[in-house]
């Protein structure tokens, strides 16, 4: 029992010895930490005028704004991400790369191939921020590697090679190095400009069937009207979660041809298939859509209800009709709904 | 008919100082033009008779004591007008023996004085005189030029980068005649709080809708429950916001919304373009 | 055998119990420390801000109603929904339940924010009290106020819940303030997970010392009480040893009610939060994950350690006695209410690790440490024997409550940067080596009080005095 005593006590000694020598390293660290982040507060302060004349001015060379030291580097990198946050021109754009090639490529493949992921994918997302096209190259070459890397990294990495280069992408949608989720493909999709999506639609019945529900998403947002034969095809789809999609995205298109092959899913026993047709109905001639809407402000769930009485109202001539719901619908939900329409005014 | 008329177009001098100040109130505010005449004629100082016959319904005649110039005031008119009230004056040389020396001044000028004018149209009027003719006339242009008109600027960004920059643009943006009076905030209580933003100025506000303490729509409310709430033109900058409260935005006095990242030149020329409709109405 | 050798060899077996447990402690304490340790490591160096630019930009973003339930906080309530205006967020609305509070709080926030009363229909999915009125900001469109009939803390939230039109919620306390980024960080596990997680909790704070203006942190520092700075180092520590190894394994049973985000989809399937409970935060995590097993689905509850929320920490004995024995009546509570999920392997990891571990050491761990402290005491009217058996224990007491303290206040010093000055973090460092002497048996007795208090059934507000923390215009 003295024995387990001591050695306790002698454990607790050494375990306090270490700690207090992590304090002190730490304080070091802290001190130095400190010291740099004023330096590179004062070279900003100092220098922020020189940066907007040689980013948006015509009085500064790029030599003139040569780097001294890692401090200066790093103190300009935070001012490439202010500047980036607010500000974009193509000409910000071509200095700042033209800047980085010159001064910045050894800091940033440096960072690029840092053992700790936090710092790899700082970087990636300062070449993708500050749109620096000269990394393209050993951004490639990192997809060629053998080595796995965290999810995060290759999504950066996919969002840079869209950016950067126009066609190489559909390959690694179709065969992505890890899954990825919808809000992956979504926010990858985002990036696509509308030449691009045309190159991914072209295969749309090989895609992965996360990737084709965000398709269909980005066509409604964008307003891409072109592919609305597409979208009425997935209409058809046995997928619930595509048809209900699709619909959505005719909302969001606002087109009011085919409205017949809408109105059926106005009984359909899924209730985000209703709520979608009487978003659609909305900016359809007021004769065809109302008695679509009013079957479907009696509906059963709240949000269709709801929504049929805002698309409603949207019509022309709607306020009356909404108008005729209150005074004459037996249906309390019915009343309701239209009665809260009018009180929004 | 045009004895009646001539009684009405005819004032007692003691009324020009008040006209003169109204007419110069509307030229501030509304930039309308307007012009002073200047008739001597020292052989026969009764010319009234005359001038009363050859100006229009919509101008006065200031009846002034024998030995100083009569007065004419031509409201909205420029110069090139007042050259038909010269024509018929000279029309009326067949039937007059003395000279008339006329002097003709165009007022665009907001911050002139009466004290100047007069100085001015005396001073002319007698140069004309020593010019050849029966009606010699001159045309003096010290009040044409536009006043220099003072607007004020202020930039309300957490960033001091963000507002460095702004500064720049703004103040790189050149237009004759305007003082641009530039303020920075970085943030919205300090704003509110300052006296700056009420003035009679007309006030560009570049503003940020997310800001430290009050933000921009609180910035916002507040100009906009000022009584002279249409001299504000409202920038606002925002990183990507929901179409509800960008019209939301829009109702409650928002001029123009910048989303971030934005453009500095496009920047550059929307100030520009504001700034020139402030100027030239 | 005689009675003193009863006693001696029962002093001797509790003895060892205690030993046992507080091994077992430490162990599991050491275990979770240095997975807080890897995780922390892995995030140290990477740039949040960088990562935030995409997120706002991100058009799906899902737009969020962050409910704010306020009962008597007319000194807090101002700069609360002042931060929460300046939240960097694409879409989003504030709906501040007033529940029939008995000050100001409905006159202040009708006033400064210009509030009109507005018609609005409520979609009555969870059985609350009556809403009197629903007021709108002129100011701010999306700033609404509701007046109800005092229900409680968890009534209000529901309210919120019914009246709110976004797919995801946040609950925020009335006194409590946000940084700009809180909201967009707490709800990106969300997104990056493809909603596979459906509620998330940040990392709440104690702001005292902090100077903080109309909802804006101004300047860091540390307060000067010391209990406040005691409850700092408490806050670091449970956060380290606690949330963020559970949270890698889908085992968190405690996100915050100061500050957590859920699908509203979810707790409408469990009914919304529960009104028989002082707990009703943790009683609504417990909830969710019965509800993720019984429907056999791949869901997640995660612990996010980095957005943060500022909250005002009592600052004197009697309101911290009153907050420790109602956070434990509520611990105590909830697992009650969901006695059956224990070793139950149907709840799978949560039913056998989480639930237990939460149960032994959380709830009773501080019955049996009180035990201990008797037992060191006692000891010294034992003799010789039993001193060196007090010895080992009062040591293993300062390591599990003192060394772990150090280790989690320096941890927190590498990882992130909250107090920067050197002064504090000493002051912190040696403040944490005191802790087992004075801090830790008062807490221990309050929590002991909470167990009471929770087999009693009492129920009530427990009023704390609040100062507020924001300094505001007028």
């Amino acid at each position: 029992m003295d024995k387990l005593l001591v050695s306790l006590l002698l454990v607790i000694m050494v375990l306090l010895v270490l700690l207090f020598s992590m304090f002190f390293l730490l304080v070091f660290y802290r001190m130095e930490e400190v010291k740099s982040k004023k330096k590179i507060k004062e070279y900003i302060e100092d220098r922020k005028g020189d940066w907007y004349e040689y980013l948006l001015g015509e009085g500064m060379r790029i030599e003139d704004l040569k780097p001294n030291g890692s401090l200066e580097l790093k103190a300009i990198d935070e001012l490439f991400f202010r500047l980036s946050y607010h500000f974009t021109s193509d000409e910000i754009n071509e200095r700042i790369n033209a800047f980085a090639a010159l001064y910045m490529s050894d800091y940033y493949n440096k960072d690029l191939s840092s053992r700790s992921s936090g710092v790899r994918i700082n970087t990636l997302n300062k070449i993708s921020l500050y749109n620096l096209t000269f990394m393209l190259e050993p951004v490639s070459k990192i997809l060629r590697k053998k080595k796995v890397y965290p999810k995060a990294e290759y999504l950066l990495l996919y969002e840079i090679i869209i950016k950067f280069s126009r066609t190489d992408f559909v390959a690694h949608f179709i065969h992505p190095k890890v899954t990825l989720g919808e809000f992956d493909y979504k926010k990858l999709l985002l990036e696509l400009d509308e030449t691009q999506i045309s190159l991914l639609a072209e295969d749309f019945t090989v895609l992965p069937d996360m990737l084709k529900l965000t398709l269909i998403e980005i066509v409604g947002v964008r307003h891409y009207l072109d592919w609305l034969p597409l979208l009425h095809e997935c209409l058809d789809s046995p997928a619930q979660e595509l048809r209900i999609r699709a619909l959505k995205s005719i909302a969001e298109l606002e087109v009011a041809d085919a409205l017949k092959l809408y109105e059926g899913f106005s009984y359909s026993d899924v209730w985000e298939e209703r709520l979608m047709t009487a978003k659609i109905f909305r900016s359809a001639p007021t004769e065809e859509a109302l008695p679509v809407l009013k079957h479907l402000i009696k509906d059963s769930t709240y949000p269709v209800r709801a929504q049929a009485a805002k698309s409603m109202k949207s019509l022309k001539n709607g306020q009356q009709a909404l108008y005729s719901v209150i005074t004459t619908s037996s249906d309390e939900f019915a009343v309701d709904v239209a009665e809260e329409m009018f009180g929004k005014e | 008919m045009k004895t009646q008329n001539s009684e009405l177009n005819m004032l007692d001098a003691s009324l020009f100082r008040q006209l003169f100040y109204w007419q110069m109130a509307n030229t501030k505010r509304f930039r309308q033009v307007f012009t002073v005449v200047f008739v001597k004629s020292p052989e026969s100082p009764e010319i009234k008779e005359i001038l009363l016959e050859q100006i229009r319904n919509s101008d006065l005649l200031f009846n002034f004591p024998t030995g100083e110039p009569d007065v004419i005031l031509m409201a909205n008119t420029g110069e090139e007008e007042a050259d038909v009230f010269i024509d018929r004056l000279r029309g009326t040389e067949t039937t007059r023996s003395y000279r008339v020396g006329v002097s003709v001044i165009e007022i665009r000028n907001g911050d002139a004085t009466l004290e100047e004018i007069l100085q001015v149209g005396n001073d002319s009027v007698n140069r004309a005189l020593q010019l050849p003719g029966n009606t010699p006339y001159v045309k003096d242009r010290t009040f044409r030029k536009l006043e220099r008109q003072c607007v004020r600027v202020s930039i309300i960004d957490e960033d001091p980068i963000v507002t460095m920059v702004i500064q720049k643009l703004v103040e790189r943006v050149y237009i004759k005649q305007l003082d641009l009076d530039i303020r920075v905030f970085h943030d919205g209580q300090y704003f509110i709080e300052s006296d700056w933003y009420q003035s009679s100025h007309t006030h560009l506000v570049i503003v940020n809708d997310i800001l430290p303490r009050k933000n921009g729509l609180e910035v916002l409310y507040t100009l906009r429950e000022l009584p002279n709430a249409q001299k504000y033109h409202v920038f606002m900058m925002t990183k990507r916001k929901s179409e509800a409260e960008m019209i939301f935005a829009y109702e409650n006095g928002v001029d123009d919304y910048i989303t971030k990242p934005f453009n500095p030149h496009l920047f550059e020329s929307q100030i520009k373009k504001v700034l020139n409709r402030i100027y030239y109405g | 055998m005689n009675l003193p050798e009863i006693t001696s060899s029962f002093f001797a077996f509790v003895g060892y119990i205690l030993l046992v447990y507080m091994l077992a402690v430490i162990f599991s304490y050491t275990s979770m420390l240095i997975i807080a340790f890897n995780q922390l490591g892995k995030e140290r160096k990477l740039q949040k801000d960088l990562s935030d630019e995409g997120a706002v930009d991100f058009i799906y973003t899902q737009p969020v109603t962050v409910i704010v339930p306020a009962y008597n906080e007319q000194e807090g309530v101002l700069g609360n929904i002042y931060s929460l205006l300046a939240l960097q967020y694409p879409e989003f609305e504030i709906l501040v339940v007033n529940d029939g509070s008995t000050d100001n709080t409905e006159d202040i926030v009708i006033e400064h924010f210009n509030m009109r009363p507005i018609r609005k229909v409520v979609n009555q999915q969870i059985e609350t009290q009556p809403i009197e009125t629903i007021y709108q900001s002129d100011m701010h469109p999306n700033l609404l106020l509701i007046t109800k009939v005092n229900g409680g803390k968890a009534d209000a939230l529901n309210v919120g819940i019914n009246v709110s039109k976004y797919p995801y919620f946040c609950s925020i306390d009335g006194d409590s303030i946000l940084d700009r980024t809180s909201l967009l960080r707490v709800m990106k596990p969300i997104m990056e997970s493809n909603k596979e997680v459906i509620a998330t909790g940040g990392n709440v704070r104690i702001a005292n010392g902090y100077e903080i203006q109309m909802g804006q942190v101004v300047k860091e520092g540390l307060p000067g009480s010391t209990i406040v700075m005691m409850q700092i180092v408490e806050y670091m520590r449970a956060f380290l040893m606690g949330r963020m190894a559970l949270s890698k394994y889908n085992l968190v049973l405690i996100i915050s009610g100061a500050f957590s985000v859920f699908s509203k989809k979810w707790v409408l399937q469990v009914g919304g939060y529960a009104k028989n409970t002082v707990g009703e935060d943790m009683e609504l995590v417990v909830k969710l994950h019965e509800e993720i097993s019984d429907r056999k689905e791949d869901k997640e509850i995660v612990f996010t350690p980095d957005p943060v929320c500022w909250t005002e920490a009592p600052d004197n004995f009697k309101d911290l006695r009153t907050q420790r024995r109602r956070w434990h009546q509520g611990l105590a509570e909830s697992l009650w209410l969901h006695k059956k999920m224990v070793f139950n392997p149907k709840y799978g990891s949560v039913g056998m690790i989480s639930i237990p571990y939460f149960l032994f050491i959380e709830l009773l761990g501080p019955l049996i440490e009180l035990a201990g402290y008797a037992y060191i005491v006692l000891s010294l009217f034992m003799g010789e024997v039993y001193m060196i058996f007090a010895g080992i224990l009062g040591l293993l007491f300062i390591l599990y409550g003192s060394l772990f303290s150090m280790a989690s206040v320096l941890l927190e010093a590498w990882s992130r940067n909250t107090y920067p000055k050197v002064e504090d973090l000493f002051r912190l460092v040696m403040l944490s080596l005191t802790e087992v002497f004075w801090y830790r048996p008062l807490t221990l007795v309050w929590r002991a009080e909470g167990i009471i208090r929770a087999l009693r059934g009492k129920r009530e507000w427990g009023s704390i005095q609040r100062r507020g923390l924001s300094e505001d215009s007028e």
